[in-house]
């Protein structure tokens, strides 16, 4: 089967859906969902192929530039099916929601199209086997996040939030578009298979390597940008403003995935440089740390959430950093089913309540009991406690991690890394049992604070949440054999994913511990938020560090005041001369005008004055 | 006879008709002070050509190119003069000024 079957499906209902905008919400419903179930059986199909045994390359038409050509190839192997049947299940689920959820909104039709699109967009990403292809689904995902954050466009929190997460990814988009160029130039071609297989069979001896590390850190900006990493992470916690069921694509299954994918797809590319890695490990580590620590005290659930995403994508990009390429594939997958279901979840919760603040929650677990439960599911999974997918994930990252520290890793990154990425990493997985705790308990635990009423959604909106709750709790199981997950998202050492006895021990005492802790906090005093025991730590980690305000002294009043500046110089210097020299030539022709008195025999005279000095002169030069 | 004869009153005619074109504010004496420099000019060209023995006589070839030129030029204009005063009632060159730059 040919790759491209899997973005074109959900394209052709994205094109249907855009044409039939005006025909009413009830037809734009029933085709997104067809799409999304067509796209769903493409991706069984193509995992249905065992297409890890033998992958296929589809070879479309080629573009011949000047330079490199670029080519229409996609390529569909292993990894390509197992994340495309990730991402059309999420985005599936995401769509029957968005039925229920958006009911009502005259803009329905033009957001399940939008979806649609964004979901092709990634399967484009995930599909394909040029980098030219791969950044043209990585920038429509960019525009389809730009329109879907911004969807409630009366709000200007919704429409800052859509242009600051266009212009953040952008930023590092521009850096992964010269990695890209420098890619096609010093490989003669912008193809990737051939390209990493060449660069698989010697890993570490590429005689180049500090191209490799240029090529490597260029395509790590792009990279960091799309998967929220620090310090471009600043636009998730604020695209929180569009609509829930787009935060749960955007957070597990599109966008974020896709800064992931992109290394994993090139990784011998990374291996190559382990400058890159140690780079990309540090970031995640701060990351993994830093955004946990924020998610402990923000009181919008949904910013919780997002802070928790930013920390999870740190896992798989620390990861990735410590050789650990299937840990990151697997806690991308079992992410996006646990992460998917708390932000559906929450969007059920926000939609009983009709808040997002968690301070006007409490006790809801009386009056919603799918949804308590499915919560409570995703986010035990999220905090790893076992026997939940989220468990078995994260220990294969802590495992790498920890080999990578003691020199038995697989990638090339130096051990000191993998000792960052360790203590940070157990670090983060205390405070991960603490924000879950926490949400938990102040949503849905102690006494009721909003408004009374609160009832579970329709069936469309509670069936995605059981189904995701499968994964979200079961996946695990797909590690536990190397024959299983380790071969399908190959080819790479194909060691099982099980957890390692000293790390689960300690992941699981320090999650158990902490979660305890939190839960001894709120007993006291259940109406009251446990985070308040950080006292005047609060402050400055509800504000994200800062970082936001930080940027704006340090980068956009400069910038502002530079335009400033340029916007004076343009107006007093360039636009000065430019009507400088219309004035000046006014004011000296005033003069040459008085002389033009009408008085034509002046003017013979002038002129006959004229000749005489042109002939003395002539005369002079002559015979002088 | 020697060229410098024709050559001298030629060059008093000129410089007359020069004169007359710079100082004279009648528009038809004007006129008359560039005929006198037309056939300043012309007698030069007839001496010249005498002198040089011209084997083609180019000079009294355009000497009659330049009569012709100044008749129709006379004609030309004294019509304007003829309607300038029809219209203005004055033919002083120095009070025709409309095309000029008003004093400010």
């Amino acid at each position: 089967m040919s790759g491209f079957w899997l973005p074109a499906l959900p394209a052709l209902a994205a094109l249907v859906g855009f044409a039939t905008l005006r025909l009413g919400p009830a037809l734009a419903a029933r085709l997104a969902v067809l799409g999304g179930s067509l796209a769903v059986l493409a991706a069984v199909v193509a995992v249905g192929g065992r297409p890890w045994l033998t992958p296929t390359v589809t070879d479309l038409a080629t573009i011949s530039t000047g330079g490199p050509q670029i080519h229409v190839a996609a390529r569909l192997d292993g990894l390509a099916a197992v994340i495309a049947l990730m991402v059309t299940v999420v985005a599936l689920l995401v769509q029957v929601y968005s039925v229920e959820y958006l009911r009502g909104d005259p803009r329905y039709p033009i957001y399940a199209a939008f979806v649609s699109l964004f979901t092709a967009a990634m399967l484009l990403v995930v599909v394909a086997d040029d980098l030219v292809l791969l950044l043209v689904g990585w920038e429509v995902m960019g525009l389809c996040s730009y329109v879907l954050i911004g969807h409630h466009r009366e709000l200007p929190q919704a429409r800052a939030a859509a242009l600051k997460a266009f212009l953040t990814t952008r930023l590092g988009d521009a850096f992964f578009l010269v990695g890209i160029i420098v890619y096609g130039l010093s490989f003669a071609t912008f193809r990737v298979s051939p390209v990493m297989a060449t660069l698989t069979q010697p890993p570490a001896g590429w005689s180049s390597s500090h191209l490799a590390t240029a090529i490597a850190l260029l395509l790590a900006c792009g990279v960091v940008g799309k998967s929220a990493q620090f310090p471009l992470h600043v636009w998730l916690p604020d695209a929180m403003a569009g609509p829930t069921p787009v935060s749960a694509l955007i957070h597990a299954a599109t966008m974020v995935a896709a800064g992931v994918f992109a290394v994993v797809r090139l990784y011998p590319l990374f291996l190559a440089s382990p400058t890159t890695l140690a780079v990309l490990g540090v970031l995640a580590s701060i990351t993994m740390v830093g955004a946990a620590l924020a998610a402990l005290v923000q009181d919008d659930i949904k910013r919780v959430l997002a802070y928790s995403t930013v920390s999870q994508l740190a896992y798989m990009i620390g990861a990735l950093a410590c050789g650990g390429r299937t840990a990151a594939v697997f806690h991308l997958l079992v992410h996006a089913a646990f992460k998917a279901l708390a932000f559906l979840a929450a969007g059920s919760v926000i939609h009983a309540v009709g808040s997002n603040l968690m301070s006007r929650m409490g006790g809801l677990s009386r009056a919603l009991p799918v949804t308590s439960a499915t919560m409570a599911v995703a986010l035990a999974s999220g905090a790893g406690l076992p026997p939940l997918a989220g468990f078995f994930s994260k220990e294969s990252v802590l495992t790498a991690a920890d080999e990578t520290a003691r020199g038995l890793g697989l990638g090339t990154a130096a051990p000191w890394v993998g000792w960052v990425v360790l203590v940070s990493a157990s670090l983060t997985v205390a405070l991960t049992a603490a924000y879950s705790v926490r949400l938990l308990l102040r949503t849905f635990a102690g006494p009721a604070r909003g408004p009374g009423g609160a009832h579970e959604p329709s069936r469309l909106m509670r069936w995605p949440l059981v189904a995701l709750a499968v994964p979200a709790s079961g996946l695990g199981v797909a590690g536990l054999s190397a024959a299983w997950l380790p071969t399908w998202v190959g080819p790479w050492p194909a060691t099982s994913l099980g957890p390692g006895a000293l790390t689960s021990v300690v992941a699981v005492g320090l999650a158990l511990a902490s979660g305890l802790g939190v839960w001894t906090l709120w007993r006291r005093d259940p109406s009251a938020d446990p985070a308040a025991a950080l006292g005047r730590l609060q402050e400055p980690l509800r504000a994200g560090f800062h970082v936001d305000a930080a940027y704006g002294r340090l980068l956009i009043r400069p910038l502002k005041a530079l335009a400033r500046a340029v916007l004076v110089v343009d107006d007093r210097g360039i636009g000065a001369t430019v009507h400088g020299a219309g004035a000046g030539t006014v004011a000296v022709s005033v003069g040459l005008r008085r002389l033009q008195r009408g008085n034509a025999q002046s003017y013979v005279g002038a002129a006959l004055t004229g000749v005489v000095l042109v002939v003395v002169l002539a005369a002079a030069a002559a015979f002088g | 006879m020697h060229v410098v004869y024709p050559a001298v009153v030629s060059a008093l005619l000129f410089a007359t008709g020069v004169y007359g074109v710079l100082a004279r504010r009648n528009a038809i004496l004007v006129l008359m002070s560039v005929e006198l420099m037309l056939n300043a000019v012309n007698l030069d060209l007839v001496a010249f050509d005498v002198w040089l023995r011209d084997a083609l006589h180019s000079g009294q070839t355009l000497t009659l190119f330049v009569i012709t030129l100044a008749a129709a030029e006379i004609g030309l204009g004294l019509a304007i003069v003829l309607l300038v005063f029809r219209t203005k009632a004055t033919i002083n060159v120095d009070e025709l000024s409309e095309l000029g730059e008003r004093p400010r």
